[in-house]
């Protein structure tokens, strides 16, 4: 069976979007609305919005995203994500690790396509 | 204003959904969900149907983010070529063509029952309206005690005295400061509008009714008071009660008011 663009969409997304999530807060503390759409806006990175909430869940209890709300000026408090320590640890070893690994997927693939 | 019934419906289905999560994991995915579609109409004080529904299809089938979840605990694929997705999500790391480790987040045990915040609990709203409605006929019961009689013609000050020391009333207001629950315009309406509308009544029970000499338009101010605070009160105890069913506040809120950092889960 020959899979569709949207299973290897799929694939790639679940190995690399928790780190998405972790390259976004390591910019800035983000409320949900706030990080999911700067995760949706150049690239469609999440399936849908919806979807964020689970792998922050999970984020969360690893212990590399925590939460604080924060007042707002226009309306309720907002739950504000940001990176921990150990979460920036993991992301600066994702980094470390992504552009040789990029590399060697394209050097294959590029052979394959030759 | 209730929650729309679409969103009702989503969130309960979401519930539903997840059903096979861990408590606290679904509380928390639902809890966040509904914050996300109340930020998300923030700017939209009366969301039409076509509105609402552009945000629950930007959110998506209930059924997919179920299958996110289920998907992030789902157990260890070994099999021989396993792809990227499939790759061990719960293994400490996963070896690269570079020798370093991709770090895979640690399993955390799931914690026991959800445990609600006591200032986010359903029955904060009702208890905070009771508390203020015994507390604006709380000077009344001590005046019936002649207590203003006791000070003689200083009514203002007996009457500063019966807000300062009103129990109820001030009881109310921390409630309002400190639950997550109420928005930063209702905390700030019920403060300020809490001892006027005790001041007012206090004034029309206990002076005008007795002195023909006070002119109608102090009286017509005092009730103009009362009946606003009444109406205000009234508004911003369904605002917080919405927000329970909506799901808002889950976490610990800044405490009175005042952001902060403090509250991480």
């Amino acid at each position: 069976m020959v899979p569709g663009e949207d299973e290897i969409e799929t694939n790639l997304r679940r190995g690399t979007l928790e780190f998405c999530v972790l390259g976004v807060l390591a910019e800035g503390p983000a409320y949900g609305l706030e990080l999911a759409r700067r995760l949706g806006t150049d690239v469609p990175l999440l399936v849908s919005e919806g979807t964020l909430y689970p792998l922050l869940a999970r984020l969360r209890r690893s212990g590399w995203v925590r939460t604080s709300w924060q007042e707002s000026s226009s309306g309720p408090p907002r739950r504000y994500h940001h990176l921990t320590s150990d979460g920036r640890a993991a992301l600066d070893t994702f980094l470390q690790v992504w552009s040789p690994f990029v590399a060697a997927v394209n050097h294959v693939v590029k052979g394959a396509v030759t | 204003v209730n929650p729309p019934l679409a969103v009702i419906r989503y969130l309960a289905e979401l519930d539903a959904a997840l059903a096979g999560r861990h408590a606290p994991d679904r509380d928390q995915i639902v809890t966040q969900i509904g914050e996300h579609i109340t930020e998300a109409l923030r700017d939209t004080p009366e969301p039409s149907d076509a509105e609402i529904a552009a945000v629950l299809a930007e959110l998506g089938d209930p059924l997919r983010i179920a299958d996110e979840a289920a998907g992030a605990a789902r157990p260890p694929d070994r099999r021989e070529g396993a792809s990227l997705a499939t790759s061990p999500r719960t293994e400490p790391g996963v070896s690269t063509t570079s020798g370093a480790s991709v770090p895979r987040p640690p399993v955390v045990p799931a914690p026991g029952p959800p445990v609600v915040p006591l200032l986010r609990r359903p029955w904060i709203p009702k208890v905070t309206a009771s508390l203020w409605v015994v507390g604006v006929l709380w000077p009344l019961l001590l005046t019936s005690w002649n207590r203003l009689d006791a000070v003689g013609n200083e009514t203002i000050h007996a009457a500063v005295a019966l807000v300062a020391t009103n129990i109820p009333l001030v009881a109310s207001i921390v409630l309002v400061l400190c639950s997550p629950l109420y928005r930063p315009s209702g905390r700030v309406l019920w403060t300020m509008l809490s001892p006027l509308v005790v001041f007012a009544t206090l004034f029309v029970s206990r002076v005008s009714l007795y002195h023909r000499d006070v002119p109608w338009i102090v009286n017509a101010v005092c009730a103009a008071l009362t009946t606003s605070g009444a109406l205000a009160v009234v508004v911003i105890t369904r605002r917080a009660r919405d927000r329970v069913i909506l799901g808002a506040g889950s976490e610990v809120a800044p405490p009175c008011g005042v952001p902060s950092e403090g509250a991480v889960t």
